[in-house]
């Protein structure tokens, strides 16, 4: 039987696609309840590594534990099964839907009469999920492409969190945001580690990194350079290390 | 892909006085079946004042049967739009269930209702076809639509040799040319088909998933939805539609005719332009769909009773398509300036 320390771990992953090799050789473990920081140069292989994680993409080699026990994540759907959840770079949202329909896309509420979808109680539900994560949505009947991005973020983000995961990945969360919402995201961010979800962030801004990770993973060229205890480096290091 | 970003949040109140300011009209443009029907109303106003003969029983009668019978064959064009794609194929699929239905009935001498049966159970195979090459094979609806559409049409000519089947019982022809409470049992079938429509994609997961899908894939997939297997399920209802507009065909006609269903691709792609079904998929309307298929009607009948060469028909529907979806264009520009 072996230690359960980690929530997640992926061991000695290969990823190419035709002759690029994405990833080579990456182990990456997550804490209980940590934010992982997840940082390296453009095309270093970090959205490719957190794709294998929801099942967007298969690894060539490697292995997945999760909680100790060996995971197949052969697509999204398994993925959000075990508990991972994944909040893209570029939203994902669906334009057309209302915002109750994007947060429970793929797992509506429906009832016992031949389960036909709830959407009183969808719309309730949405109300009450975007209070508790004080999200300003104030018209929650309001189609997604009508919002602006940063309430398309923080939607992703709820639409993420708001079924007890256990992991979620974030991949730039910040990037297409204002600064007034960057920090939105940042509390955010910290009150899901409060109620014990252990977070990968990858961005390239090392001030969000250094704010609130408790552990820097550095990616070169698709290799693990080295994993820093946030405590314990600063940005030059960190720095030197990714390019 | 994707979702359309302001560069500023608009608030509440900036939105309503943008709301305003676009006005009554162009509101009207925001919501499409909001202006269809009132160009359908109209339209009926404008024909009962021109012809004493719009108005009687007999051509209102008439007029719901069309009306019903190209309801169908939109419903089968706007099951896969829907969804992002397009079923080129819808009309040989039609003609594909009326052989069938002409066949067994005829030459085989079954009941008609189990040649109904195998028809419609040729309609979901089809369709089925149409789904497996699009998913599977991952060619794109118009190629694969486009292909089969000469498969299917060949087949009708391959069995019939271009010859109808006409003995079709009188008792089959009951469905298709008598009515009850004033109105044929076709509009009535339509009625119900419609209603199928409104709650598959408000109250169906499928519908849910489907719309989703037209709106981004990608989101969808991420969802956990199997993308695949509701694209594929999308074409098997969109031949199942096709079929049944086919056997009606059949009940309305008498007959067996296998040239029917050559002019439903574009009837299809008009009316549920004009509906509201957006090209680029991920939106529909029951009541689109019901309007779209009267104003096609009432325009083709217009065009006769105005007496123009109707020997042209296929332009005048060729333009009626540019002209909704220039008009489809138009409702998302100030859909996006709205901002409601
Ligand atoms: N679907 C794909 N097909 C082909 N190559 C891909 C694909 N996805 C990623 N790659 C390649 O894999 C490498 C790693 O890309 P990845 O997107 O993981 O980088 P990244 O670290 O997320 O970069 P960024 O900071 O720019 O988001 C790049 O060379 C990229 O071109
Ligand atoms: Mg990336």
């Amino acid at each position: 039987m072996r230690e359960n320390n980690y929530t997640l771990e992926m061991k000695n992953i290969h990823k190419s696609f035709g002759g690029i090799h994405a990833l080579i050789d990456v182990s990456l473990e997550l804490r209980h309840g940590e934010i992982l920081g997840l940082v390296g140069d453009n095309a270093a292989g970090k959205s490719t590594l957190m794709k294998i994680l929801t099942g967007a993409y298969q690894a060539n080699r490697g292995r997945i534990f999760f909680e100790g026990r060996e995971v197949h994540i052969t697509n999204p759907r398994v993925s959000r099964q075990v508990g991972i959840e994944m909040v893209y770079q570029d939203f994902e949202l669906c334009p057309n839907l209302n915002v109750p329909a994007n947060l429970f896309l793929g797992r509506e509420i429906t009832g016992n009469f031949f389960k036909a979808l709830k959407n009183r109680q969808m719309e309730n539900k949405a109300v009450e999920i975007l209070g508790r994560l004080k999200i300003d949505i104030k018209n929650s009947k309001i189609k997604a492409n009508r919002l602006s991005g940063g309430q398309q973020q923080a939607l992703a983000i709820g639409k993420a969190v708001s079924f007890n995961p256990k992991v979620v990945i974030m991949d730039e969360p910040t990037a297409s945001l204002a600064v007034m919402e960057i920090e939105k995201v940042i509390d955010l961010i910290l009150r899901f580690k409060e109620q014990g979800i252990s977070i990968i962030l990858v961005t390239h801004r090392l001030d969000d990194i250094f704010k609130v990770s408790d552990r820097i993973f550095v990616l070169k060229h698709g290799r693990r350079v080295d994993v820093k205890e946030t405590s314990q480096t600063n940005k030059d290091e960190i720095i030197k290390l990714m390019f | 892909m994707h979702v359309k970003k302001h560069n500023r949040q608009l608030t509440l109140s900036e939105r309503r006085e943008d709301f305003v300011k676009v006005g009554f009209l162009k509101s009207l443009l925001v919501h499409p079946e909001a202006g269809i029907t009132i160009a359908v109303v109209i339209l009926l106003i404008v024909f009962s004042v021109a012809s004493p003969s719009f108005l009687t029983a007999y051509n209102i009668f008439n007029v719901a049967r069309n009306v019903a019978s190209y309801a169908f064959i939109a419903i089968a064009q706007a099951l896969v739009i829907v969804g992002g794609g397009m079923n080129l194929s819808v009309g040989a699929i039609g003609g594909l269930a009326v052989v069938t239905t002409g066949y067994f009935i005829d030459v085989q001498g079954f009941s008609p209702a189990i040649a109904v049966i195998i028809a419609l159970l040729v309609g979901l195979a089809a369709g089925a076809f149409n789904g497996v090459i699009i998913t599977k094979i991952g060619i794109n609806s118009f190629v694969a639509t486009l292909a089969t559409l000469f498969v299917f049409t060949g087949i009708v000519y391959g069995i019939t040799k271009g010859y109808p089947y006409i003995n079709i019982p009188k008792s089959f022809t009951i469905i298709g040319r008598k009515g009850i409470w004033g109105l044929p049992y076709l509009f009535w079938l339509m009625v119900v088909a419609l209603g199928f429509i409104f709650y598959l994609f408000n109250f169906r997961r499928f519908g849910r998933w489907l719309l989703a899908t037209g709106g981004s894939k990608e989101a969808t997939r991420v969802s956990g939805v199997n993308v695949d297997r509701i694209i594929l399920l999308s074409h098997v209802l969109s031949g199942l539609f096709a079929a049944i507009a086919g056997v009606l065909w059949v009940s309305r006609m008498g007959s067996a005719q296998p040239a029917t269903g050559q002019d439903w691709l574009i009837i299809s792609f008009a009316i549920a332009i004009i509906g509201g079904t957006a090209l680029s998929g991920g939106s529909i309307s029951a009541l689109g769909l019901l309007m779209g298929s009267v104003i096609i009607v009432l325009i083709r009948n217009g065009l006769i009773l105005l007496g123009v060469n109707i020997y042209f028909e296929q332009t005048y529907l060729g333009l009626i398509i540019l002209l909704a979806v220039t008009v489809d264009r138009i409702r998302a520009f100030y859909y996006q300036r709205a901002g409601i």
